[in-house]
C-alpha cells in the first residue's frame, strides 16, 4: 500500500518537473491552508519539493482569518480553503484573476467520540443523556457544521439533537471539544479522525446526507512556482493521497 | 544689589512685591503665614515660572520680560522647610550630587570645612531616611552650600524641627553666616530667628512688601500692620562688657548705653543680639528711683504711630542713635504728652539675649 | 519534540517581545511622563485611549491593526507611498501591533512611578544646578526604579503572551511573524498535542522563571543598606 502511494507521488513528481522543465528553482511558496487540510498537504510536501526543487511554507489557519488577511494584502502565494466560498469572494473582488481557482478535494463528514470500540451511528444521537453534549462546527462560519446540520436535519434528528448541540469556532475547535471529553460526540470531518492522536471511534455520515463539502484553492501570485503547486494539487496522481487522509479527489464523486 | 520685581496671580493670592536690598549679610523675609514670604523667595530661585517682573542680582539679569534664567543656571542654593535630601543617596551621596554640578565661576568652599562647620562627618555614610529632623536640614543646608551659591535661600529651615533641633541648627546657621560669606535670605515668621541672624528685612503683607531696609531702620518704624501690633520688636546690637556683679553681665549698646542682663557665659567683648518686645517696654517722664526693673534708659522719641490699635499707639524712641520701640496706651500718650522729642525713660521689663 | 521551526518561534517571539519592550521604553516614558505632570485636560482622554488594550479583545485591536497596516489602509497607503512595504504581515508590523498592545503595560506603571515622586526633589535637584535632563537621569531615574522593573517585565511578558494582535496582524509567516503562541495554537488546530505540550511548557517555564528573576531582583532592590 505504501509503495504503491509511493510510486504514485513519485509519478506526479515527475510531471511536474516535466511541466515546469524551464521554471527557475529554488522559490519558496506560502501557502495559506485551512487548518482541516494542512496535515494532509504536509504530507505531499517532500514529494512535491523534491520533484520541484521549491520549497513550501505552510500557513495554517482558519479560512475566515486567512480571507480577511489576503483581502488585506497578505504575502500568500496560493489559499487552500475549507470551502468554495471564500474563494469566489476573492475572485468577485478582483483579488485572483478568472481562472485561477480550483477545486482541490471534497472533505468527507464524520461522528467521532473519543471512547475506543464504540458503535457509532448517527441514530444513536436520538438516545443521548440530557447532560451529554455533541459538538458541531459553528454552521454560520464552517462547511463542516452546516454539513452536520443537514444530515441531522434529513435524519429528521436536528430537533431532538439541538438541547445538546455546542459549538465550536471551526472544525479543528469541534474536534478538541469530543477530544478533551467535554463533548460525547462531535461532527468533524474524516481527515482529522484519521490522523487524530487517539483513535476512538467513528463513522461516517453518508455522502447523500449532505451536500459535497467543496473545498477549493486559488492561486494567488503569478509565479511558475505558484503554478507548479497549483498544478501539481489538481493533477490527479495525488488522488490516493487525497483518498488516504479521507477527502474524495475532485471528479472522483 | 538685589533688585525684585515680582507679580504673579495664583488664585486669591496676588503677589505685587518689588524691593532692593544689599547682596550682602542676611536678608530676613518676614511677615504672617500667607503674607507671600515663600513666594518671594521661590521667585528667586526660579521655581514658579508663571513670575512676571525682573530680577536683577548684581550684574546679572535673572528675570525680565525677555528671559528667564533657569533655576540651575542661576547659581543659588535653596533649603527647603521640610528636608528634601535624595532618599536614594546617603548623606554624602547628597553632598556629592551638589558638588559635582558646582558653581565653578565662584571661589568653591571647602567641602571637609563644610562638613566641620555643619557636623556633618558622622552622618557621611547614614541612608537620608535614618537621619533625625535635625540631622537631615544639616545635610540639606550643607548640601545647598557645596554648590558654592552666589546666593543661598532659605524657607524656614527651622520650623519643622522640635525645640532641641530648633537650636542646633541655628547655631549651625549662625556659624555658616560668620564664617562664608554668602548673601542669604531668610523666610521666618519668627522674630527670634530674624533679630538673631537677619542684617536687612523685607516686611510682607498679603503679597506686598510692607517695609524694606536694614533691620533696624526697619524695625524701629512705627508705622503699618506688623509695627502696630503686639509682635513688633526692636533689636539692640551690643557687647559684653563685664561680669563684675553677681548672676549678672554688664553689656554695653552700639550707642554706648550700659544694660544689665543675666550673667552669660561669654567673654568680655563678645557681641550680642538682644531683641526687646515692644510691649516690655513702659515709658516714664522721671526716672523712677528703687525700681525692680534692672534696665531704664533714657531715650528721646521720635515718633508716634498713627492709628490707634486695640488702644495702644507704637512709640518709636531713639536709644543713643540706636532704635527701640514701646507699645504704649492711647490713655498713657495723651497722660504724658508724648511728641515727637519728648525726653523719657524707657523701662525694658525683658530683654531675649540672642547670641 | 521541538521542530527547526519551533525553535525559530520561539527566537521570534523573543526578537519581538525584546524589541518592543525597548521601544515601549523608549516611547512609554515621556508619555508616562507628561501624562504624571500635566493638567491638561487632554489627559483623561489619552489615558482613556492608552488603557483600551486593557478592555478591548485583541481580535479587535489586531483587525483594527490590519486595516490600518493593511496594503490598502491609510498607514499602510503612506508605507506604500514612501517605496516602503507595508507594515502589515510583517515583523515590524508585529512590532507596531505589540507596541500598541502592550502600551498600558510600560505607561501605567512609569506614571504611577513618576507621579509618585515629590515635586520638591526635582526641584531641589534644580537649585543644585541639574538641568532638565540631569534630573531626569540622576532623579527620576533611580527612584522610578522599581517601576521601570515593572513596566520592562509586563511590557515583555504581555508581548510574550500575545495571540489575538498577532493572530490577525502577522499572517502567520513562520520566521518572520509565526510566534510562539500562534504555533502552539496551529499545533493544537492540526492535532499535534505533543508538540503544543513541549511550546506551551517553555513558555510556561520561561516566563515563570523571568518574572521570578525579576521579583527577587525587585527585592532586592527595595533593600538600602544602612551601616
Amino acid at each position: 500500500m505504501a509503495a504503491k502511494s509511493f510510486t504514485c507521488l513519485r509519478f506526479a513528481g515527475v510531471v511536474v518537473l516535466l511541466l515546469q522543465a524551464s521554471a527557475c528553482l529554488g522559490d519558496t511558496l506560502r501557502v495559506a491552508v485551512a487548518s482541516n487540510f494542512s496535515a494532509t498537504l504536509a504530507l505531499l510536501q517532500p514529494d512535491f519539493e523534491r520533484a520541484s526543487g521549491h520549497r513550501l511554507q505552510l500557513i495554517p489557519g482558519s479560512s475566515g482569518r486567512h480571507f480577511a488577511q489576503i483581502s488585506n494584502g497578505a504575502p500568500f502565494d496560493l489559499f487552500l480553503s475549507a470551502d468554495a466560498e471564500r474563494i469566489r469572494a476573492l475572485e468577485a473582488a478582483g483579488r485572483i484573476n478568472a481562472g485561477q481557482r480550483r477545486v482541490y478535494a471534497l472533505g468527507r463528514l464524520a461522528l467521532w467520540t473519543r471512547e475506543a470500540n464504540q458503535s457509532v451511528s448517527l441514530d444513536r444521537l436520538a438516545t443521548l443523556a440530557a447532560s451529554e453534549r455533541v459538538a458541531i462546527a459553528n454552521p454560520r462560519l464552517a462547511p463542516y457544521g452546516q454539513a452536520a446540520v443537514r444530515a441531522l436535519t434529513a435524519r429528521e434528528l436536528y430537533a431532538v439533537v439541538e438541547p445538546s448541540l455546542v459549538m465550536g469556532e471551526n472544525v479543528g475547535q469541534t474536534f478538541q471539544f469530543a477530544y478533551s471529553g467535554s463533548a460525547r460526540f462531535a461532527f468533524v470531518a474524516y481527515s482529522q479522525v484519521l490522523s487524530a492522536p487517539e483513535p476512538g471511534s467513528y463513522a461516517l455520515v453518508p455522502d447523500d446526507d449532505y451536500e459535497p463539502i467543496v473545498q477549493e484553492m486559488a492561486l494567488l501570485k503569478e509565479s511558475e512556482a505558484a503554478h507548479a503547486l497549483f498544478d501539481y494539487l489538481s493533477s490527479p496522481a495525488i488522488a490516493p493521497v487525497l483518498e488516504r487522509a479521507g477527502y474524495y479527489a475532485p471528479n472522483s464523486h | 544689589m538685589i533688585h525684585a520685581e515680582l507679580k504673579q496671580r495664583k488664585g486669591q493670592f496676588q503677589l505685587d512685591a518689588r524691593f532692593a536690598v544689599p547682596a550682602n549679610g542676611v536678608v530676613g523675609l518676614f511677615g504672617a503665614s500667607g503674607s507671600g514670604k515663600t513666594s518671594v523667595l521661590r521667585a528667586l530661585a526660579g521655581l514658579e515660572p508663571d513670575v512676571k517682573g525682573e530680577i536683577r542680582f548684581g550684574e546679572q539679569v535673572w528675570l525680565n520680560s525677555e528671559r528667564a534664567r533657569s533655576t540651575a543656571e542661576r547659581g543659588i542654593g535653596y533649603v527647603f522647610q521640610e528636608p528634601t535630601l535624595f532618599p536614594h543617596l546617603t548623606v554624602k551621596g547628597n553632598l556629592d550630587y551638589a558638588t559635582k554640578r558646582r558653581n565653578l565661576a565662584r571661589q568653591s568652599i571647602d567641602l571637609d570645612r563644610l562638613i566641620e562647620l555643619l557636623e556633618l562627618q558622622p552622618l557621611l555614610n547614614r541612608d537620608t531616611r535614618s537621619l533625625s529632623g535635625g540631622e537631615r536640614q544639616r545635610t540639606a543646608i550643607g548640601r545647598a552650600l557645596a554648590t558654592n551659591p552666589a546666593l543661598l535661600l532659605l524657607d524656614e529651615p527651622l520650623s519643622a524641627l522640635d525645640q532641641d533641633a530648633r537650636q542646633k541648627v541655628m547655631f549651625v546657621l549662625e556659624n555658616v553666616f560668620q564664617n562664608l560669606e554668602i548673601p542669604a535670605f531668610y523666610v521666618s515668621h519668627s522674630s527670634d530667628e530674624i533679630a538673631r541672624l537677619a542684617d536687612s528685612l523685607i516686611v510682607m503683607d498679603a503679597g506686598q512688601v510692607s517695609a524694606c531696609g536694614a533691620l533696624t531702620q526697619v524695625l524701629g518704624q512705627v508705622d503699618g500692620q506688623w509695627h502696630e501690633s503686639e509682635a513688633a520688636f526692636s533689636v539692640l546690637h551690643c557687647r559684653i562688657l563685664a561680669h563684675d556683679l553677681p548672676y549678672l553681665s554688664r553689656l554695653v549698646s552700639a550707642g554706648g548705653e550700659a544694660l544689665l542682663v543675666a550673667r552669660q557665659s561669654l567673654n568680655p567683648g563678645d557681641p550680642l543680639r538682644l531683641r526687646i518686645q515692644a510691649r516690655d517696654v513702659s515709658l516714664c517722664l522721671e526716672k523712677p528711683a528703687n525700681s525692680s526693673i534692672l534696665n531704664i534708659l533714657p531715650a528721646t522719641v521720635k515718633a508716634i504711630s498713627k492709628q490707634v490699635e486695640q488702644g495702644s499707639r507704637t512709640v518709636g524712641l531713639d536709644l543713643a542713635g540706636e532704635s527701640l520701640l514701646a507699645r504704649v496706651s492711647e490713655h498713657s500718650v495723651q497722660q504724658l504728652r508724648l511728641t515727637p522729642g519728648s525726653p523719657v525713660f524707657a523701662q525694658i521689663k525683658s530683654v531675649a539675649l540672642l547670641s | 519534540m521541538l521542530t527547526a521551526s519551533d525553535l525559530d518561534a520561539f527566537l521570534l517571539t523573543l526578537q519581538l517581545a525584546a524589541v518592543t519592550t525597548l521601544i515601549l521604553l523608549l516611547l512609554g516614558t515621556p508619555l508616562a511622563w507628561w501624562l504624571a505632570q500635566t493638567r491638561s485636560r487632554l489627559r483623561g482622554p489619552i489615558e482613556a485611549l492608552i488603557a483600551l488594550p486593557l478592555v478591548l479583545p485583541p481580535t479587535v485591536l489586531g483587525f483594527y491593526l490590519l486595516l490600518l497596516l493593511g496594503q490598502d489602509g491609510p498607514i499602510g497607503q503612506l508605507m506604500v507611498g514612501m517605496g516602503l512595504p507595508a507594515l502589515a504581515f510583517s515583523f515590524w508590523g508585529l512590532v507596531a501591533g505589540s507596541v500598541v498592545y502592550s502600551l498600558p503595560f510600560v505607561v501605567q506603571p512609569l506614571q504611577t512611578a513618576f507621579a509618585g515622586i515629590p515635586r520638591r526633589l526635582l526641584e531641589a535637584a534644580a537649585t543644585l544646578g541639574a538641568t532638565g535632563s540631569d534630573r531626569f537621569l540622576s532623579v527620576v531615574l533611580p527612584l522610578s526604579r522599581v517601576g521601570y522593573l515593572t513596566a520592562i517585565v509586563l511590557g515583555f511578558a504581555h508581548t510574550l503572551g500575545e495571540f489575538g494582535v498577532v493572530l490577525m496582524l502577522g499572517g502567520n509567516i513562520p520566521g518572520e511573524t509565526q510566534v510562539l503562541s500562534i504555533a502552539i495554537y496551529d499545533h493544537v488546530e492540526s492535532l499535534q498535542y505533543s508538540q503544543a505540550h513541549w511550546l506551551s511548557g517553555i513558555l510556561l517555564v520561561f516566563s515563570f522563571a523571568v518574572l521570578l528573576t525579576v521579583y527577587a531582583l525587585n527585592r532586592r532592590g527595595f533593600r538600602v543598606s544602612v551601616p
